[in-house]
């Protein structure tokens, strides 16, 4: 029930003429379930309907939540430089790739790497695999957009802070640099400097890389000013035996996810089940660290529970496609170009991943938690 | 030096009419030569004018040479018989790519056997081949896949322990396809073998093919033997097996217009979830 539709009370009757805009936080673990049940399919998948109805989902999410996130131009360029480096693996794999029936034109032999045969199969290969680059993009950068970072490192057990510490940096080099950027062209502009050609570029790429440095080292030290990532006095070898646990956990995890994208899912299982081991290990022995006080707790609403449900639903549909019919997932346009086949329960499944779009916060334009 | 003057092709065999097919067995040569004995003549007669006192051992050269071609002439009678389908034997080659594409030959010989070499290259196949003295010969590339002949001279395309190479089959039973141990220039090929060259690390990785098979994909019409009399020239044709993709199939139109209309559909909502939030954020 939004705010719009509550009920007249008497006491409530000035917040109902003017309602009370709802906070668009949402429980950063709800946003990652949703991340990365929308990006199994870009990673395992070529079919170009799959593909088609993750980039429409997320497409649709993106721009309705757009409004509500004061940073969505952060990302912008971003998602126009994926666009450019999916348009050129689309033109490499068209001229470096000879394999294919439908052959568009030749290029003489006699040239280089690229002299031979064009063909339609290379090239509508080329552009799954960047259609498939900048659907993982979009997922990205909408995280990146919607997730609220001090409540997802409120969230984040202490022995992880570390870990927490340095992703949020580098997670938030990239669009603080493009502001970094955006800034610099205005001050630029304002001083009447307009430099162009190469010469303007060298001029700007030292204060910009410099800026984004500047601006994710301050967040860092704010952070360890704020005690994430503190020990108790020196670190003692226990200690430093459960830094390398948590290291090799994350680093079973991130293979076991890769192994499962790829097909593999028996080996996927033990690297899983290795990093979910290690990283209880150094949970276990993490006591020594000083504890968070956290004030406020998370309150999981309805908008969680819809995000969170077609999250599993979308991977409920892959887990089960992954295992029953892979080939599903798959398309060869070699050396034929043939209709994909065509998942429709998985397609269904898939759909699901616009749920948070329909749960966008009324009556609210405000950030989405800045780190 | 007969047949090259004779043909005039540079050793090449008038049958095939391709590039790089070499010299055929002698045979070959003699069914396929075509009288040309004055130019040899002419060579003596001219080299010999310029020696004055050399006329005993002109007419004497002159006789010899005529001898000689009057036996060969006799020979190649012999050879001409009419070929028939009863003194012809046929062999089958298949040759797999690493994309998949294969190329089968159907090639007519009459003799009672020839090597696994002479088999590839009497169909005219491009290829490049090189000598290994007494092992024989190594394929270093057909068909433009392969490696160039220094590395194939190093290493023979293996690069790694997991590069392909252009490895020799025989299909013993159908559908049973035993690398051959002695190589090509060893192997036998009789009426009715099959074998066929794949460009991999493994197994063939083929089906189980006949001769009529063979002959079918090959192109060749009726029982293979040439109006002329004459051996036929192999019989070529490369083509595309059916991919992955083309056995998972597409499904039916219907279901591909549900999915499709089930990715609108997410997109119209999208468009809706964007209006509504959007009228929602004021």
């Amino acid at each position: 029930m939004t705010a719009r539709q509550r009920p007249i009370r008497d006491d409530d009757s000035a917040r109902w003429l003017d309602p009370e805009p709802e906070d668009p936080r949402l429980d950063p673990r709800a946003w990652l379930a949703w991340a990365l049940a929308a990006s199994l399919p870009p990673l395992a998948s070529r079919n170009p309907l799959v593909l088609l109805m993750v980039l429409a989902a997320v497409l649709g999410v993106r721009a309705a939540w757009s409004p509500v996130v004061s940073r969505a131009g952060a990302w912008g360029g971003i998602v126009r430089l994926a666009v450019l480096f999916a348009a050129i693996g689309a033109l490499f794999n068209l001229l470096t790739v000879r394999i294919g029936e439908s052959v568009l034109y030749r290029l003489p032999e006699a040239w280089p790497l690229i002299g031979g045969p064009l063909t339609l199969n290379a090239l509508v290969y080329g552009l799954l695999t960047g259609l498939a680059l900048l659907t993982l993009v979009l997922i990205g950068t909408t995280l990146g957009m919607v997730l609220d970072w001090p409540m997802l490192l409120r969230q984040v057990p202490s022995r992880l802070t570390p870990v927490a510490v340095a992703g949020s940096v580098a997670w938030a080099f990239l669009p603080q640099t493009a502001i970094a950027l955006r800034e610099i062209r205005e001050a630029r502009s304002a001083r009447g400097y307009h430099g162009r050609g190469p010469g303007g570029f060298v001029s700007l790429l030292v204060p910009l890389l410099s800026g984004g440095l500047e601006r994710a080292l301050m967040l860092a030290e704010a952070m360890e000013a704020r005690g994430f990532g503190a020990t108790l006095g020196e670190p003692s070898r226990n200690q430093r035996w459960c830094g390398i646990s948590v290291a090799m956990g994350l680093s079973s995890g991130i293979i076991g996810g890769y192994l499962f994208a790829a097909g593999d899912p028996l080996i996927a299982g033990a690297f899983l089940a290795m990093g979910l081991c290690l990283l209880a290990i150094a949970e276990r022995s993490s006591r020594s660290l000083p504890r968070q006080t956290r004030l406020r707790t998370i309150d999981r609403g309805r908008r969680e529970t819809v995000i969170v449900a077609g999250a599993a639903l979308a991977l409920l549909g892959i887990i089960v496609t992954l295992i029953v019919d892979p080939s599903a997932l798959g398309y060869d346009p070699y050396p034929r170009l043939v209709v994909p086949r065509v998942p429709l329960g998985l397609l269904a499944s898939l759909a699901a991943l616009l749920a948070p779009a329909f749960v966008v916060p009324v009556g609210s334009r405000r950030e989405a938690g800045n780190p | 030096m007969l047949a090259v003057d004779a043909s005039g092709r540079n050793g090449l065999s008038p049958d095939t009419g391709r590039g790089g097919a070499p010299t055929p067995s002698l045979p070959d040569r003699l069914v396929n030569q075509r009288p040309a004995p004055a130019v040899g003549v002419d060579l003596v007669s001219a080299r010999c004018s310029r020696d004055p006192h050399a006329g005993g051992h002109q007419v004497l050269l002159a006789l010899l040479f005529l001898i000689l071609l009057a036996m060969m002439g006799t020979g190649g009678a012999q050879a001409a018989t009419p070929i028939s389908g009863d003194n012809l034997h046929h062999a089958g080659l298949v040759v797999r790519h690493g994309d998949g594409r294969l190329t089968y030959a159907y090639v007519a010989f009459q003799e009672d056997e020839i090597s696994g070499l002479q088999l590839l290259e009497r169909t005219g196949i491009e290829q490049v081949t090189l000598p290994f003295g007494g092992l024989g010969a190594a394929v270093c590339s057909l068909e433009g896949e392969g490696c160039p002949a220094g590395e194939c001279r190093r290493n023979v395309c293996q690069s790694g322990q997991d590069a392909p190479y252009w490895r020799y089959f025989r299909q013993t039973e159908p559908g049973m396809w035993q690398p051959a141990p002695l190589g090509a220039s060893s192997a036998r090929v009789t009426d009715g073998a099959i074998d066929a060259w794949v460009w991999t690390t493994a197994d063939a990785g083929l089906p189980a093919i006949r001769m009529d098979d063979v002959r079918r994909l090959a192109g060749v019409a009726g029982n293979g033997v040439a109006a002329s009399g004459e051996i036929p020239t192999a019989a070529v044709r490369s083509a595309y097996p059916p991919g992955p993709s083309d056995e998972a199939g597409g499904g039916s139109p219907a279901t591909l217009v549900a999915g499709v209309g089930l990715i609108v559909l997410v997109a119209l909502g999208g468009i809706f979830a964007v209006r509504r939030a959007r009228q929602g954020t004021g």
